[in-house]
This record gives C-alpha cells, sequence and structure tokens, in this order.
C-alpha cells in the first residue's frame, strides 16, 4: 500500500520588496490556529496569511482592497509524503523547486502549472472541455475546492472563496466526483463511448426500420409482377440473341468498310481512267497538229512529222491498252461492289428481322427482368437488413458492457449520496438547524441555504462532510491541507464560536493539516481538542510585514527569484 | 510527153476534197491497192486529186474512181451512164474523160471500182473481178461506144483500158478489212507481225487522209505528189519509222505487274503506270530520265545482276531517290519496269 499522501505546509513567506518587510509563518503539521487579539485583533493580518497559501499554489483569491498583491512575492514550503517543495509565486510567475531548492518547473500558465504540480501531487482535476469535448487538466484552484473556506465568502454549497472557476460551466457536480473518485478519465471515455454508441445504434434502428418497410414493399411488387419460372433458359435465350446481334453488327460493320475501300478504289481507277481519257484527247491534238505539220509544243513548223507521229501512235496504243484494262478493272470492282451491296443489304434485313423478334420478347423479358430485379433487391435489402441487425447486436453488447462499467460509477455515486445525506442530517441535527429542509442533502449535486447567522455554519458544515466523502470514497487521492478562515465570524456568542472550532478540530482528523483563524482565541478556550499551534498576531493593524522578517528571510528571496538556474 | 505533162493536161477535180474533207472510205480501197502495189519497183499512189485514186508509175498512170452501191444488186451501165442533170455527165463519162489524152509513151487506165457486179443489157458479169470493156462482146462494146459518143459529143470513142473491176472488199465497213490487209503486208514486208497493228493502221491511214484532204491545185507536179501522194519510198520510211519506234514496253510492265502482285498491289501499280505514261507525255523530266537510264543500263549491262527483279533493285537504289517530290515509290518503281521492258524490247530512248 502506498503512503496516504498529506500535504503538508511549513512555512509561509510573504514579501513586499519595494517595502523590504516580509511575513514568515511556520505551521505545525496538526492543527493550527492563527488568532489575535480578542479586544482589538481586527485587521492584523489573519485573512491575508489564510488567503496567501493556496493562492501561492496557483488558485486566486479574494484579497482585500487594502492587500496590494502586485508588488508581493508568496513561497510555501511543504511537503508531501516527506518531500520537501518550495513553490513561489510573484503575479502570474510560477516556480516549483525541490528540497535542495532546484528549480523543477516555472510557467505563467495555470494549465500547465496544474499539469506539472498533478506530477507532484499524482492528483490533478479533470474536467470536460465543452469546446473540443475531451477532458483536460483544470487550473489548480479546482484541487484545493474543499479545502478552503474565504470568510467572507462563506455561501452555503456554492463554492465561492476561489476567483474565476465560471469557466467549467457547471463544474460542480463532475469537480465533486472528480475529488470523490467517481469521475475520471475512464469514466468520461466510456461516457463518450456510450453517447456515440448510441447515436450510432438509433441510426442503425432507423435504416433497419426503413429496409423492413422496403423490403415489405419489394414483397407486395413480387407477388404483383408475373414471370417465368424457367429464368436460366430466359437468360440463355437471351444470350444467344445478344451473340446473333453482335455477329449480325459485326458483320455489317466489316461489310462497310470493305464497301468503303471498295469505292475508294473504283474511285482512284475512275480518276487514272478519266487521266488517260484526258492524255488520249492531248495526244490526238498532237497528232492533228503534226499532221498540219505543226510542233503540238511550240507552234512552229516541222518538215517531217513522221518520227514524231509514229511516236505518238505508239502513246495512243498505250493509253487504249491501259485505258481498257482500267475499265476492266473497274468492271470488276462494281462486281465487288454489287455483292457487297447485296451482302450488306441482306446484313440490314437480318438485323430488322433481329429486332423486330426481339421486340415481341421485349414484354416476357421486361417482367421477367423486373422480377428478377425485385428478387435482387430483395436480397440486397434482406442482406442489408441482417448486417444491420448483427451490428446492432453488437453495438448493443457493446453498449451494455459500457453500461455495466459506469454502474460501478453510478453505484458509487449513489452509495457517495447516500452516505452525504447521512452525514448532512446528522450535523443538522447536531447544530440545530431546522430551517434547512433535509430534501436538499438528498443529492450531493442539489443545493441548500440557511438563512442569515446559520449561513456560515451550514458552510463550515457542508465542506466539512465533502472532505470526510473524500477520505471515504477516494482516500488515495491526495489531502491537501484545510484552510478556514474564521469559519465562525457570524458568531457573537463564544459558546457558539468554540464550537464550530471544536466540530472542525473533531471531524478533520489527522489525515488533513488544519489552519484555522480568529480573533482572541486562546489554546484553552477549547475543551478536548488541542492545537498543535497557536499562532498570534500582535503586530499592528495592516502591518502583518516587518524589515526583520524581511531581512531575515530575504536570502530566500533572491535565491528562488532569481532568473538563471 | 512523159507521165508528168500528161498528168498535168487532165482536168483536175477537187470537189471531192473541197467538199467532203474527212476520210472517205475510197482512200482505204487506195492503201489496200498501195500495199498490191509494194512488189512493183515504183510506184506512188495520188489520193483524192483528179480521181479518188491515182496510181503513177515510170510510163504509166492509172485512175480508179470507187462506188459504193449500198443494195445487194448489180450495178447496171444504164445507172453508170446516165448524165448528171447538173455537170451532164455520167459516171462512166467522166472516168473516160481522163484518159482522152493520147499519147504514145505514156499508157493511160481507168476503171470504175464497186462493191456490186457489172451488168449491162440483161448480163450480170459476176464470174470476173476485173472487166476490160474492150474484152466484151462487139455488140456490147457498140452500146458502151455509142452511150459515149452521144454523152461526150466524139465521134471516136476508145474503150481499150477502160475497166470495171469488181472489189470484194468490204466498203461499206472496210476498216477491219484494211487493218488486217495492212499488218499481212506488214508481216510479209518485215518477217515480223506489227507490235502495234492499231498505230499502224492510224499511221498510214492519217497519212492517207492528210494528203486526200490537202486542197491544192498545183501546176508543180513534185509538190502535187509531195502534198497528195505517197511514193513507194515514203511507204518504206513509214514502216521504218514504225518499226524502229513502236515498243510494247507498257503492255510488258502491265503483264509483269499483273503475274507478279497480288489483286491490291496490281490496282496500286497499275494506276501508277497511268501517272506515269501520262507523265512521261508531258514531263521532260522523266523523258531525260528515261533516256539516262536507259544509257545507264547500255553501258553498265555486264555488271548488272541476271535477273529481272533484282535489275530493278539496281536501278531503284541509284535511281530512286534522284526523281523529284510528285512522284511516289510506285511510280517511280513501275517507270523503272517501264523502261526496263522497253529496253529488252530493243528500244533505246
Amino acid at each position: 500500500m502506498e503512503e496516504m499522501r498529506k500535504m503538508i505546509f511549513k512555512k509561509l513567506y510573504i514579501f513586499s520588496s519595494s517595502e523590504k518587510k516580509a511575513k514568515v509563518i511556520e505551521f505545525a503539521e496538526g492543527k493550527n490556529i492563527i488568532t489575535s487579539s480578542p479586544v482589538d485583533g481586527t485587521d492584523r493580518g489573519k485573512s491575508v496569511i489564510m488567503k496567501s497559501l493556496y493562492h501561492a499554489l496557483g488558485a486566486d483569491c479574494y484579497f482585500d482592497d487594502k492587500w496590494q498583491d502586485d508588488g508581493k512575492a508568496y513561497i510555501v514550503n511543504f511537503t508531501i509524503a516527506n518531500e520537501k517543495y518550495y513553490i513561489f509565486r510573484c503575479n502570474r510567475l510560477f516556480k516549483v523547486f525541490d528540497s535542495n531548492r532546484r528549480l523543477l518547473f516555472k510557467t505563467i500558465d495555470r494549465h500547465e502549472l496544474a499539469a506539472s504540480l498533478g506530477t507532484i501531487f499524482k492528483f490533478a482535476v479533470k474536467l470536460p472541455n465543452r469546446s473540443e469535448d475531451t477532458l483536460e487538466i483544470t487550473p489548480p484552484a479546482y484541487n484545493y475546492l474543499l479545502y478552503f473556506l474565504d470568510q467572507d465568502k462563506l455561501d452555503g454549497t456554492n463554492f465561492a472563496s476561489f476567483k474565476q472557476l465560471a469557466q467549467y460551466p457547471n463544474y460542480k457536480e463532475n469537480a465533486l466526483f472528480y475529488h470523490f473518485g467517481a469521475f475520471d478519465g475512464n469514466y468520461y471515455e466510456i461516457m463518450h463511448k456510450l453517447e456515440s454508441l448510441s447515436d450510432e445504434i438509433s441510426r442503425l434502428k432507423k435504416d433497419k426500420e426503413l429496409s423492413e418497410s422496403m423490403l415489405e414493399k419489394v414483397f407486395v411488387s413480387i407477388k404483383d409482377v408475373s414471370y417465368s419460372k424457367s429464368i436460366d433458359l430466359l437468360r440463355h435465350d437471351i444470350e444467344r440473341s445478344k451473340e446473333q446481334y453482335s455477329s449480325i453488327a459485326k458483320m455489317l460493320s466489316e461489310t462497310r468498310t470493305k464497301l468503303i475501300e471498295i469505292r475508294n478504289e473504283k474511285d482512284e481507277l475512275q480518276r487514272s481512267l478519266h487521266s488517260l481519257e484526258h492524255l488520249g484527247k492531248l495526244n490526238e491534238n498532237h497528232i492533228s497538229s503534226l499532221l498540219k505539220h505543226r510542233c503540238p509544243l511550240c507552234e512552229s513548223e516541222v518538215a517531217d512529222t513522221l518520227h514524231l507521229r509514229v511516236m505518238k501512235y505508239n502513246t495512243n496504243d498505250d493509253i487504249i491498252l491501259l485505258s481498257s484494262d482500267l475499265q476492266i478493272s473497274i468492271s470488276q470492282t462494281d462486281k465487288k461492289i454489287a455483292k457487297l451491296e447485296e451482302e450488306y443489304k441482306d446484313g440490314l434485313s437480318k438485323l430488322s428481322a433481329y429486332e423486330k423478334s426481339l421486340g415481341n420478347k421485349t414484354a416476357e423479358v421486361n417482367d421477367v427482368l423486373k422480377h428478377q430485379g425485385l428478387i435482387e433487391v430483395r436480397d440486397s435489402i434482406t442482406s442489408d437488413l441482417v448486417t444491420t441487425r448483427k451490428a446492432i447486436e453488437g453495438k448493443e453488447v457493446s453498449e451494455k458492457e459500457l453500461k455495466k462499467q459506469i454502474r460501478v460509477y453510478n453505484d458509487r455515486k449513489k452509495e457517495i449520496n447516500q452516505r452525504y445525506y447521512e452525514l448532512m442530517l446528522a450535523d443538522k441535527i447536531k447544530f440545530g438547524l431546522e430551517e434547512i429542509d433535509a430534501k436538499g442533502f438528498e443529492k450531493i449535486t442539489n443545493s441548500f441555504s440557511a438563512g442569515g447567522s446559520n449561513k456560515p455554519i451550514s458552510t463550515v458544515i457542508w465542506y466539512t462532510n465533502l472532505i470526510k466523502l473524500k477520505h471515504q470514497f477516494n482516500p488515495d487521492a491526495i489531502n491537501f491541507p484545510v484552510v478556514f478562515d474564521s469559519p465562525n465570524n457570524a458568531e457573537t456568542d463564544l459558546t457558539k464560536r468554540v464550537r464550530v472550532y471544536e466540530y472542525l478540530a473533531q471531524n478533520i482528523d489527522d489525515k488533513n493539516q488544519l489552519i484555522l483563524s480568529g480573533i482572541g482565541f486562546k489554546s484553552d478556550d477549547f475543551d478536548g481538542v488541542q492545537f498543535d499551534k497557536v499562532i498570534y498576531l500582535e503586530n499592528a493593524k495592516y502591518e502583518l510585514l516587518c524589515e526583520e522578517d524581511y531581512s531575515n528571510n530575504s536570502q530566500l528571496l533572491i535565491e528562488l527569484s532569481k532568473t538563471s538556474e | 510527153m512523159g507521165v508528168i505533162s500528161v498528168y498535168n493536161s487532165i482536168p483536175y477535180d477537187l470537189s471531192g476534197a473541197a467538199s467532203k474533207n474527212r476520210f472517205r472510205l475510197e482512200m482505204l480501197w487506195g492503201i489496200s491497192k498501195m500495199f498490191d502495189l509494194y512488189d512493183k519497183p515504183d510506184f506512188c499512189v495520188v489520193f483524192d486529186y483528179k480521181c479518188d485514186i491515182e496510181i503513177h508509175f515510170d510510163d504509166t498512170l492509172e485512175f480508179y474512181q470507187i462506188k459504193t452501191h449500198k443494195v445487194q444488186s448489180p450495178y447496171k451501165f444504164t445507172v453508170i451512164s446516165k448524165p448528171d442533170k447538173n455537170t451532164g455527165k455520167s459516171i462512166i463519162g467522166r472516168l473516160y474523160l481522163l484518159k482522152n489524152i493520147s499519147d504514145q509513151q505514156v499508157s493511160m487506165k481507168v476503171a470504175l471500182v464497186s462493191n456490186a457486179f457489172f451488168q449491162i443489157d440483161k448480163k450480170v458479169y459476176s464470174d470476173v473481178e476485173v472487166l476490160k470493156f474492150s474484152d466484151l462482146d462487139e455488140a456490147t462494146q457498140k452500146k458502151i461506144c455509142d452511150a459515149l459518143k452521144t454523152e461526150l459529143q466524139q465521134d471516136d470513142i476508145d474503150i481499150s483500158n477502160v475497166h470495171y473491176i469488181y472489189t470484194s472488199m468490204n466498203l461499206l465497213d472496210p476498216e477491219n478489212d484494211i487493218k488486217g490487209k495492212i499488218a499481212g503486208c506488214f508481216e510479209k514486208i518485215k518477217n515480223c507481225e506489227p507490235i502495234k497493228p492499231n498505230a499502224l493502221y492510224r499511221l498510214i491511214r492519217d497519212t492517207v487522209d492528210a494528203k486526200a484532204c490537202y486542197e491544192l491545185k498545183s501546176d508543180d507536179y513534185d509538190e502535187l505528189i509531195l502534198h497528195k501522194g505517197i511514193t513507194k519510198a515514203q511507204l518504206d520510211m513509214m514502216l521504218n519509222q514504225y518499226v524502229d519506234n513502236t515498243d510494247n514496253g507498257v503492255k510488258q510492265a502491265q503483264e509483269y505487274i499483273e503475274s507478279k502482285y497480288s489483286v491490291k498491289e496490281r490496282r496500286k501499280l497499275k494506276t501508277a503506270l497511268v501517272h506515269i505514261l501520262e507523265a512521261s507525255v508531258r514531263s521532260n523530266e522523266l523523258k531525260n530520265k528515261e533516256r539516262e537510264i536507259s544509257s545507264y543500263i547500255d553501258s553498265n549491262i555486264e555488271n548488272l545482276p541476271e535477273e529481272f527483279e533484282e535489275i530493278i533493285d539496281v536501278l531503284l537504289q541509284n535511281f530512286g531517290d534522284s526523281f523529284s517530290v510528285e512522284y511516289t515509290r510506285e511510280q517511280i518503281y513501275v517507270f523503272l519496269i517501264l523502261i526496263l521492258k522497253r529496253w529488252e524490247d530493243g528500244r533505246n530512248a
């Protein structure tokens, strides 16, 4: 078992460098009371001391207007499980040192401070960050919620003693259960998972409903559609007719290509023939010219044209030869074209016959296809439905498991509430707080209020019981010193005043260091209660700090405030 | 008085040449006659000057009047001897006038040529080709002479050397007969068939036509012969020129393509051949190339391969890239085939 983690304030140093004044208070490990003269003991600085402790640890307290916080430096020397630490605060700067005054960390950010302190405390309150939907370490003030009471903020079931707690809306419940070990990262994560699981389940259920209603419609439609039983036969039929079509289409396309080719050939042949005819005419013209003894090219007179004419006749015969050859070729291509045209026409009539027969089949095919389509839709929906149902089942199993885990937390919460009710009811009776309705105790999150003079006592009771609940339900978490400033400040009756202190001294056991304050106490004022240390403030009004303490302790201030390590 | 002066004294009649000015069937008979005469040492055929066809020998003049008879019945003397309403002259009268010049040195012969048999009175002379009027019986001779005496108003009529010639040649459609005759004669003369009978026919026919159509009134006999006649020497020259300048290259190239290539390739190469033939008529480049390549073959024949295809390959390698861009590879290839075929045919361009 790990040793109980208990924080003990050893010494508090308050420095005002500008005034070269300081106050150093040393605390006992057990119960401490800070007091002053019963006659004229106000404004001696008790509250400043009380507020300075958690202020130094990163919470922001409501200082009196007369107290100039700006120029002050606070040092608290504390121990946790016999490990000694120093924390230094000046305005927003925090430094933490180990027992040898070696700097462990420094920061000006509260979240960072809380995280770093968390490593020392092994505790840091985490609350949901609404904007990012995650659990985050809160500023340190939340750690100390149960342990500090400002005499001016004895406000019942509200945590009013620290500033700036409103950044987490509705933080009270989560923060309380965090302190009691009934709310943590695991819980938050489970809740988160549960939330998304439940979203998914409800979405899946909607899907399921939709699928079921579609399926119902599909079933109705399937009954309405007549269909061939031999669907395989039909499919076969369709396949065969597809083949038939593609063979016709292929044949048509090939024939068309051939036709184009052969027509091109014919065109080429015709052009050649035409140019031959042209050449023939030209040749004849040349012959005519030569017969007139004229040169066909230059029109000059040629006496003997015989040689040239013979050449021309020769060419003429060649032209006739090639021309008749071309004509034969053309008539051959004509024959080919005619044959291909026949083939093409044949293909077209086959295609039209095919399309006609296809038209007859279409209605039947449509019915079958519709039926088949519906069957496919049905199968697909059914399969979807099965999947959805399985998914819902799976999710519900997970949900159940998570809910089981959550139930452990909820059971603890119930227990806490139960115990809270018992404790509060007992104290209500003890202090005769009849005006407070016990119904307000049923849930720890409920608020109750007491009027006038009973308000401080009810506040003290509430805080004390919270601490008790913490001990009971989250005993391993660190116990911070209980610092209650003048918890009796409304009481004038000495007996009544003492009762509050006696109550605190009896109920805050040695698990927590106790530091109380109040005017005009002496150690023998209490019946059966022993304070380990009574700190009597004898300084003048508003003169808590003195030069002597400064000169005796400035070395520490210098050491902790220097910038280099 | 020699042939020339006798001939010059004969009145000429250019009405045929002037009015028709187109090729006439009678000229074909003249061509046929010309080849018939080829064995003679010398002659000159004159077309359509003083008569349809005239043949001039050294010492003889022959005049032939061609008359086609369209009906399948004999040609009656009454028709031949009936004077024309406008001219007052009959067919036989006009022919007789041609020989109406008497000269001791020059023998004269006139003939009426027809595709029908001759009939006078009731007698049809269907068994003789050449009917000499002077060989007819007395009575018939007298009848002919009387008719001529009446028509020509002459007392002295001599019908010796007046002939009627029946020709079996189809004068209604003589072209095929003539082509066959020319080819046959050519073969006899040159001991080989004409490569292109049509070209030969065209050569002869066009030449004759030009002579027949030539319109000339000339007293210069040499000029007349030059323009209207064909001498044996001229005929020889025509035949020789034909032999020298006629080639079968295109046909052989065509046959080569036909034998060697598939239908599709044939079509391409044949159209290429058409383009080449066309271009070679017009293009000096191709003419020069043909000369260049032929002379290359001449000079290198010893070094060229044996096979036709291989020679073409060599020619393609050497000349293929030297043609202008407008000639395709196929056309160049076909052109080379043509040149090589012509070269093989013995014709050097």
